[in-house]
């Protein structure tokens, strides 16, 4: 018998709802952090469980995503139901990730019907690295056509370089494998396959904006993004590369300006990098508590 | 000027010669040559964003200059703050902020940076005095936008 997320959460939720979340929050069990840290380290099948941080910092994130768990969220936060929620519904309907084109928390858990642009949704498909300007320059106006998003329009739009970046320059692979962009320098323009264009988007409501961006690779390695992510939230301060093309800077970037951070990857088909800024402000976003979501199929 | 151009300006100021940083510090970005010792006015202007490329270039031309008299940073923007705080490399020892922006948050989550000065604001040995009490245009009172370790690079 688990213990599942339904019989310990019903009350964040409407009584009127209770009869339709009951049959799927009561199959996905969860633990908290790092109060159960013996029962998590038992689990067999951590992607399928939750985890509910107390307390706890990114190293015991990474730690957590290293054993095998999946969603890592926070319970100080205000928006803890809706993360749970959009969490248990990910580890019950990965595939929903397949079919819809915004993927379904981010439109508040209905179906995206129409992925064409709207008031409160951008996308932009990008096969060379000279367009990233335009795309930059598109989310700057998007984000300034409602005066909630100027708070945070700073943080969007630096996150939403590094995303960009990174799908054209670091997802790129060759068949073997082997990085055809990684140290190719970013003021060099590079051209992605029209099969290979990467989709980058940005969406609001009234709680929260959302920016990301999908690679046609899949190339990101669970293992080497773990590495790489501890060794630059290892100290408060982090050291720039030198010796490569890149700055090794923008992952921090990405996770540290946004208080969500969602990463989905299919291997040598796709990878999704996305990242959820609540509109509170910037403080209510780079504060340590985030929710974290990493999934590899 | 396009609003991701990153444009530097030099001029005089009282003898004093004054790099004007606006737009987008980026991977384009190209930050002039200091060949002498002379003392340094940076002065930030319309700076409307950072990337990671962007910091490290930033990183690679301040860092040398360390040798010059003296680095008086001026209007800084506070995306570069944050780089203060969390990029090792973006500060040097013989800098000194002479005035700084900090954000403010409406009560309906609109963005305000106020600037911060030397002797008003904050002392010259970093410690911030009693922050401003900002009110818009309705009277309402905004609220400091930043982590408590937003002023930590003030710390020497």
């Amino acid at each position: 018998m688990i213990r599942s997320v339904f019989k310990e959460f019903n009350s964040l939720w409407p009584a009127a709802t209770h009869t339709s979340l009951a049959p799927l929050l009561s199959q996905v069990e969860f633990h908290y952090y790092p109060e159960e840290k013996v029962a998590l380290a038992a689990i067999r099948q951590p992607a399928k469980c939750i985890v509910v941080m107390n307390s706890g910092d990114m190293s015991d994130v990474l730690s957590l995503v290293a054993m095998g768990y999946q969603h890592c969220i926070q319970r100080k936060r205000k928006d803890f139901s809706a993360e749970l929620l959009a969490s248990a519904l990910m580890v019950l309907r990965p595939q929903a990730f397949d079919t819809n084109p915004i993927p379904f928390f981010f439109t508040g858990f209905s179906p995206a019907k129409d992925a064409s642009p709207t008031d409160t949704h951008m996308r932009m498909e990008l096969s060379k690295s000279a367009e990233k300007d335009g795309a930059i320059t598109k989310l700057e106006g998007f984000l300034r056509q409602n005066t909630k998003l100027s708070a945070i329009s700073e943080l969007c739009v630096q996150a939403a370089d590094e995303l960009i970046s990174n799908a054209l320059f670091s997802a790129p692979v060759r068949f073997d494998g082997s990085r055809l962009y990684q140290e190719v320098d970013r003021t060099q323009n590079v051209t992605l396959p029209p099969e290979k264009q990467a989709s980058f988007f940005c969406c609001y409501s009234d709680y929260r904006v959302i920016v990301g961006c999908e690679d046609k690779y899949g190339s990101v390695n669970k293992h080497l993004l773990l590495d790489h992510l501890e060794m630059v939230f290892e100290k408060d301060k982090v050291r720039v590369r030198n010796n490569s093309a890149g700055a090794g800077l923008g992952l921090r970037y990405i996770i540290e300006n946004s208080a969500n951070f969602y990463l989905y990857g299919e291997k040598n088909k796709r990878a999704l990098f996305a990242c959820g800024f609540v509109l509170e402000g910037q403080k209510a976003n780079l504060s340590p508590e985030k929710h974290f979501h990493l999934s590899f199929e | 000027m396009s609003s991701l151009e990153c444009k530097i300006v030099e001029q005089q100021v009282s003898g004093v010669r004054c790099f004007i940083i606006s737009g987008y510090v980026s991977e384009h970005a190209q930050f002039p040559k200091v060949e002498k010792n002379d003392p340094l006015i940076i002065k930030f202007h319309n700076v409307t964003g950072l990337n990671s490329v962007g910091t490290r270039t930033w990183v690679q031309w301040f860092q040398p200059l360390q040798s010059v008299a003296s680095v008086t940073l001026e209007e800084v923007p506070s995306i570069f703050i944050k780089a203060f705080n969390r990029v090792v490399g973006t500060t040097i020892p013989n800098m000194k902020v002479k005035s700084f922006f900090v954000p403010f948050l409406s009560p309906e989550g609109e963005r305000k940076d106020i600037l911060f000065v030397e002797g008003r604001d904050f002392n010259s040995e970093g410690r911030v005095l009693t922050p401003p009490k900002i009110q818009d245009n309705a009277g309402k009172t905004l609220e400091l936008d930043v982590l408590d370790d937003y002023f930590q690079f003030l710390k020497k």
